[in-house]
């Protein structure tokens, strides 16, 4: 047994090593974000492992006995556990970071709404996942954008290193805007892919990234309570700040973009044009699909038609004035083409129901189109669908 | 379907192939838990150290035996940005036998197959392995030894990278690290020599 554990050590200590290069390296992605969490040097992860986000938790795991590193995982029993430790650990002061996937995230729910009114800064990485009934496991953006109203940061990934930057990002966003965060990340399409990475070096991360420290935290020396009761008089003015706060962290958001690309050389922003400037036809998307889309854009504009892209990684807060910005530099658009991986039922897509209230009062022709629900596969034919104006509102 | 949409998907399907010129696309077929996963992720990583970019995904039905899996593989000069799953695919490998009948339906420009079958089919190398597999790993995996196959009959990824993203896949268990390098460089060479 002690040997088993030596050699597992041991192996740990090899894999250290050969993780702080700072390399071009293929990893799968969700491995690659969470050997970058570990270079932001949390000091609780508080996990409860559900399909698919697991490979991410083994790394964890993996880290957590390297006594460097001064990490405490807590292994719960359950995702409302793991969200209840990390408010814990978050209002203590440090820096604290969890999993969710599909039904975990909706039974952390509660607790989600507690994290954004106590403004702890917890950072969550979201494995995009259908949600029953019926059962699967397959990706669409149903179970994160249904809590988009909970006041979390909530930011869409395209790519495994656009996960991998953003995830320091959100450290930092988070721990100056007092705000949680998640992590959005494609189910299986892009967690479970292998593909080339840049990982960051510990002195880049070091370098961008300060220590955590909390101006206003629990601790067993000072008497002090947080969300504890609130009459309506306070409760109102304390909800209205924090509508303040996350309405005006776009500006932090875009601040630390910019420091970030200055640092890293790799700029990400939360409204990104693609081939807009003389495009008819635009697409408006979010997640791995805007990849899909990238290489049918080309290939529509070789045979002569102008298609173009936004994409959207921000959805909160949404970036009302910067995708009103985007869409007013498309001189020659004809048709916004808003494509979305979830439903709000009753009404139709969430990505679209936004675009429309931020375009409100504008006459440009909006087509909302639902597509790659329970892990239905996007491929170029279902956007080309949607680029010919289809008459199906779902691509299926 | 009409006419004239037949017509605009074929050209359609011409200039994808055109544009993508140096995109190799590679589908493996399997049942969940027979390592078609892995062997997809082996081929990216292989791919990656012959110095290409590459990218290998999974798609299945379900977790669990018994239920079919695919894995998704692209290698190319450039970046990869697309990512919907392989249907053009320019090579297939079929880890098991009896899903080969099952696809043998779909019809894609293929190039290249690597098989696990003692029949031959046009087109293809069908190699029994499970024999061989049972001698190394004491169970029938054989996603490595049928890479080893598919690396000396295509000559897509080179042996050197395929054995170094066998060490660095299974970098968590020495045991496994030498079984699967052993059934890569055995079968590979068997392949080479006839």
């Amino acid at each position: 047994m002690a040997k088993k554990k030596q050699q597992k050590l041991r192996t740990n200590c090899k894999s250290e090593s050969k993780f702080n290069t700072g390399a071009r390296r293929i990893e799968e992605a969700s491995r690659a974000v969470a050997e970058t969490v570990k270079l932001c040097k949390p000091k609780v992860v508080s996990i409860y492992p559900i399909m698919p986000q697991t490979s991410g938790l083994r790394t964890i795991m993996e880290f957590s006995s390297l006594e460097s590193l001064n990490v405490e995982v807590v292994r719960t029993e359950s995702a409302y556990s793991a969200i209840s430790a990390a408010i814990g650990a978050s209002a203590a002061g440090v820096r604290t970071y969890t999993v969710a996937s599909s039904q975990g995230l909706k039974l952390m729910s509660e607790m989600l709404f507690v994290a954004a009114g106590m403004r702890l800064p917890i950072v969550m990485m979201v494995d995009n996942r259908a949600l029953p009934a019926p059962a699967n496991i397959g990706n669409d953006h149903s179970d994160s954008i249904s809590e988009r109203d909970a006041g979390w940061i909530q930011i869409y990934v395209e790519s495994s290193q656009e996960a991998v930057d953003r995830v320091i990002q959100l450290f930092k966003i988070s721990e100056q805007t007092l705000i949680p965060s998640m992590l959005c990340m494609d189910g299986f399409v892009l967690t479970q892919a292998y593909e080339n990475v840049e990982m960051p070096s510990q002195e880049q991360v070091n370098s961008f990234l300060p220590e955590a420290g909390m101006l206003c935290r629990l601790s067993s020396g000072k008497l002090l309570n947080k969300g504890f009761i609130a009459p309506p008089e306070s409760y109102m003015q304390i909800k209205k700040h924090q509508q303040e706060s996350i309405l005006n962290s776009v500006k932090t958001i875009k601040n630390i973009e910019e420091d970030f690309a200055n640092k890293f050389k790799r700029k990400w922003r939360i409204i990104e044009d693609y081939k807009t400037e003389d495009a008819e036809e635009v697409l408006v998307c979010m997640g791995t699909v805007c990849g899909t889309a990238r290489e049918l854009i080309n290939e529509l504009r070789q045979k002569g038609k102008k298609a173009g892209m936004i994409k959207v990684s921000l959805f909160r807060p949404f970036p009302k004035n910067e995708i009103s910005k985007s869409i007013s530099q498309c001189k020659k658009m004809k048709n916004l083409i808003v494509l979305d991986r979830a439903v709000s039922f009753g009404n139709s897509g969430p990505l679209y129901l936004e675009l429309k209230d931020a375009l409100f009062g504008s006459k440009i022709n909006i087509h909302g189109y639902i597509a790659g629900l329970g892990g239905r596969d996007i491929t170029k034919k279902h956007l080309e669908k949607a680029f010919n104006l289809s008459e199906e509102r779902w691509l299926i | 379907m009409k006419k004239g949409d037949f017509a605009r998907k074929q050209s359609f399907k011409q200039s994808c192939n055109n544009e993508n010129s140096s995109l190799t696309e590679i589908k493996i077929h399997g049942k969940d838990g027979q390592g078609v996963v892995i062997a997809g992720q082996l081929l990216a990583i292989a791919a990656f150290h012959d110095g290409k970019y590459s990218q290998a995904f999974p798609s299945f039905y379900f977790e669990g035996k018994d239920l079919l899996a695919a894995s998704s593989i692209r290698i190319s000069d450039r970046p990869i940005n697309l990512r919907e799953q392989v249907y053009n695919q320019d090579y297939e490998i079929f880890l098991d036998p009896e899903s080969i009948q099952l696809y043998e339906t779909i019809k894609g420009p293929r190039k290249k197959t690597a098989v696990n079958n003692k029949r031959e089919i046009r087109n293809c190398t069908a190699k029994d392995i499970n024999k061989k597999a049972v001698e190394i790993f004491g169970r029938p995996i054989v996603n490595t030894l049928l890479l080893g196959v598919f690396a000396a009959y295509t000559k897509l990824i080179t042996l050197d990278s395929l054995l170094k993203a066998a060490e660095e896949r299974f970098r968590e268990n020495e045991e496994l690290i030498i079984k699967n390098k052993r059934a890569i460089r055995e079968a590979y060479t068997q392949e080479e020599n006839g």
